[in-house]
């Protein structure tokens, strides 16, 4: 782009390489030869952003198409967004240079729900009316997917049209489905009208929402006839054949991953009860070992990059990791390229793997056993006894390694005093282990972080009926681990009880909190996932002079009756499904993975072939 | 294993447009993956961690443009020049042109001035801008551990300066030895707030023959 316009402002700002787009492999296309310009917005930073592979793939899907040019934008660092309001610059698109008022559709991706304020942020930066009810003709029409947009209520005020699942290919119908009404000059709301019939588009303005006296949903109905009462997600069903960049734009300056991105998988087989991804990502999908390696080499050749990081939910049970590993390391150790590998699930945390993994850079050793004791972990359904961790551990030790951190949440459902103080005995007999090993006494000493994160009930997972434990209670419970670690060989952090608490609001919000978001954007509030920016206090008083009790959506218990804010939405695996989990979990009875039972989650008549494979009803 | 024999072959490239505002670090970064990318026999250093030899001969500032930039890489077969810049060329980012390659003649250390062309958005004339710099320049001058003012003159080999519409421009050949390294935003800051924003070009580097850097 051209940043004349902008240089007064480059010089004032930290990172001005952040604004100014000219990376290598960017995509430039005639502005005068498409018929759809977009922009593909990510409501965080520069850096955040260009590291995120799904917006990698879906930019890749879109342009594509000859007649669609989709570019990038970022949500500026608070010192530029100052000059840029001071100069009156609004928002633009960091390869034409072009306003992104100016663009036919602003594609945002909703990755975390503190990045809301970021998103409607953006808008306002662009000079776009926040409210969709509020952008004529003459506005960009403004869409959102991710995995936010699986409740997609919170923020339902100010988009256009969701796109529900994975859109590589629902995306470029909708696109498709644009310029035909663009070119019969038809107007928006004949356009959204006719979105909303294709499948995993949901356009919230077409749908009216009635509450009872007790604050929960007495009706959602859609308006017209010819709009689905539910929005089915739309996936992918062959990862080997699925749209993959092998190039792609190099960011300048240092991006959060500077590395090359492998996907391996999507979904997961396991079904803990708090995570929703395992669950909205169901099934499992696999991509074949030599599919990575092709896509490997021809990203290493397209990039240069010196590290690959294999990337997926739970990364150890790819059942063709072991030959996927080979593959790679068949040729990334002589052209001098690490591979490495995310957090391990510890108990398929075999010997075998780990020699190979010598060879692979691991991101430090991780392991999530997220509750200290089996009874909670029955609860939770992380099926891993203590003895599985132990040997997990146990094979990390004797490789040589003398550092490891384990992933904990505070505040699940059923949770009890013995259950933290169980984390900190876990810890402790982890720092046993290394000691009572004779080779291990190396200079040093073991070093064991644990890490806690606070439990926020999330959509379309067992707990969304669950209430999230008050803050209060977070704090207690998070000083009563502290004084139960003894030993300076265990560090300990944990999150923000009052940040868990915002994305819990946020996590199982209605649409009525569209209005708190907004106002919150007035008064300046945006990087609420960034210390520096998050304000508890001025969040609640948003709340209050809004008229919202974010307590009645963090707190409270919700009941399996209830029509739910996000109920509308069908992520593939039914309510049943997520009714006999959680009773399941307060009866403390685990359920086994897709490989070994299937459960019949809702997946098996929607193309699940984990279960046809080899799992039996 | 016998390490490999090495060569040290000097890339001439340009930093300028949007490269400007990417700091010498981040630009270190991407040239090695372009290094990587184009296919070059790299040199790798031996040991742990292995990398490709990279030096610069003298990185540009943030914000300042350079029309003549050297680096060099060490490679494991003595390649022609001009195919060396050709395969290099061809992966480098747009702003960051590839201009030639060659075996080189001078070491680093011999680098002895820099000139510079720097657009000064002023209500000086060019005039007083030139007897302002002729003059005794004392600055607040940053060096490795204190910060104090130090007469840069002695640094400052030719200055001229010529009125345009917008302002001046003022051309300045600058030391640019090892040791005494002036960068141009002194000269700059010297003017003061008179000078509401600027624009700076490095034109050249010169050995101690005043001959391009080769
Ligand atoms: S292993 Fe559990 S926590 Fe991890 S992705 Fe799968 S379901 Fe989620
Ligand atoms: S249908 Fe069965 S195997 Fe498939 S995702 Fe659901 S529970 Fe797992």
């Amino acid at each position: 782009m051209n940043t004349e316009r902008i240089k007064h402002l480059l010089a004032k700002v930290e990172k001005p390489g952040r604004y100014t787009g000219g990376e290598y492999g960017e995509l430039i296309k005639d502005k005068n030869t498409v018929d759809v310009r977009m922009a593909f917005c990510f409501p965080d930073t520069y850096e955040i952003g260009m590291s995120n592979l799904g917006v990698k793939i879906l930019r890749h899907c879109l342009n594509s198409l000859p007649y669609v040019w989709c570019e990038r934008a970022y949500a500026p660092w608070d010192d530029m967004e100052r000059e840029m309001r001071k100069e009156g610059v609004p928002l633009y698109a960091l390869e034409s240079g072009d306003d992104l008022k100016d663009m036919d559709i602003l594609a945002f991706t909703l990755q975390y729900e503190l990045a809301y304020t970021n998103m409607v942020n953006m808008l306002d930066l662009s000079g776009i009316p926040m409210l969709a009810a509020d952008r004529g003709e003459e506005y960009p029409l403004v869409i959102a997917g991710g995995p936010c947009a699986y409740n997609p209520e919170p923020v339902a005020d100010f988009v256009d049209v969701f796109s529900i699942g994975e859109g590589e290919f629902a995306l470029c119908e909708l696109v498709a489905l644009y310029r035909e009404c663009k070119q019969l000059g038809k107007t928006k709301e004949q356009f959204l009208r006719e979105a909303a019939k294709l499948k995993g588009m949901y356009v919230p303005s077409l749908y009216t929402v009635s509450y009872k006296e007790d604050g929960t949903i007495a009706a959602f109905t859609p308006k017209y006839e010819d709009v689905p009462a539910v929005i089915e997600k739309t996936f992918l069903t062959d990862m080997d054949s699925a749209p993959f960049p092998t190039e792609h734009e190099l960011s300048f300056i240092e991006a959060v991953h500077d590395r090359m991105v492998l996907e391996v998988f999507r979904g997961c087989i396991r079904g803990c009860r708090f995570c929703q991804a395992g669950m909205v990502y169901r099934p499992v999908r696999e991509k074949s070992p030599d599919t990575l390696n092709a896509q490997a080499k021809a990203l290493y050749k397209s990039t240069g990059y010196n590290e690959i990081s294999m990337c997926s939910l739970s990364i150890s049970d790819y059942s063709g990791l072991g030959e996927a590993l080979e593959k790679l390391l068949g040729w990334t150790e002589k052209e001098r390229v690490n591979l490495s590998l995310p957090s391990m699930r510890i108990d398929s945390f075999y010997a075998e793997l780990m020699e190979k993994a010598m060879n692979v850079r691991q991101s430090g050793l991780t392991f999530a056993p997220e509750a200290g004791t089996q009874r909670l972990r029955d609860v939770i359904n992380k099926n891993i006894s203590e003895d599985e961790i132990m040997a997990g551990c146990a094979a990390a030790f004797d490789g040589g390694r003398s550092s490891l951190k384990l992933y904990f949440m505070n505040g699940l459902p059923t949770e009890t005093n013995d259950d933290i103080r169980g984390i900190a005995g876990l810890a402790q007999r982890i720092v046993d282990l290394y000691y009572s090993k004779k080779r291990s006494k190396g200079k040093g000493g073991v070093s064991v972080t644990i890490s806690v994160s606070c439990f926020v009930p999330k959509p379309f997972t067992p707990f969304q009926w669950m209430p999230q434990d008050r803050i209060d209670e977070l704090k207690r419970k998070q000083l009563l681990l502290k004084e139960c670690i003894t030993t300076r060989k265990i560090s300990y952090n944990y999150h923000d009880s009052e940040v868990s608490f915002l994305e819990a609001v946020f996590a199982r919000g209605d649409r009525r909190l569209s209005a708190a978001i907004a106002e919150a954007v007035r008064r300046g509030q945006r990087f609420d996932s960034w210390d520096e920016f998050f304000d508890y206090g001025k969040w609640m008083q948003i709340f209050e002079d809004t008229g919202i009790d974010p307590e009645f959506y963090a707190n409270r218990t919700m009941g399996f009756d209830e029509i739910l804010p996000w109920d509308h939405i069908d992520c593939g695996v039914t309510k049943e499904f997520l009714i006999r989990e959680a009773k399941a979990a307060i009866a403390e009875r685990t359920t086994p993975d897709c490989r070994t039972r299937c459960s019949a989650c809702g997946m098996q008549d929607k193309g699940c072939t984990v279960c046809k494979k080899g799992g039996k009803e | 294993m016998q390490p490999p024999v090495k060569y040290t072959l000097r890339i001439f490239w340009q930093k300028k447009g949007n490269s400007k505002y990417v700091s010498h670090l981040d630009t270190q970064r991407a040239v090695v993956r372009a290094l990587i990318r184009s296919g070059l026999p790299l040199y790798y250093s031996q040991g742990f961690n292995p990398h490709p030899k990279l030096v610069f001969a003298l990185p540009v500032s943030i914000f300042q443009e350079a029309l003549y930039d050297v680096f060099d890489i060490d490679i494991t077969e003595r390649i022609s020049p001009k195919r060396a810049a050709e395969m290099l060329g061809a992966v480098m980012p747009g702003d960051t042109p590839v201009i030639g390659a060659a075996y080189p003649v001078k070491k680093f250390k011999e680098l002895y001035a820099a000139s510079y062309l720097i657009s000064l958005d002023t209500d000086l004339k060019a005039a007083e801008v030139e007897k302002a710099l002729r003059g005794e320049v004392v600055v607040e001058k940053k060096s490795k551990k204190k910060c104090e003012m130090t007469d840069i003159s002695p640094m400052i080999y030719g200055v001229s300066a010529v009125d345009t519409d917008r302002g001046v421009i003022l051309k300045a050949t600058l030391s640019a030895a090892p040791d005494a390294y002036l960068n141009p935003k002194y000269l700059v800051d010297f003017l003061g707030d008179k000078v509401r924003f600027s624009e700076t070009v490095r034109e050249m580097l010169f050995d101690k023959e005043m001959q391009p850097l080769k």
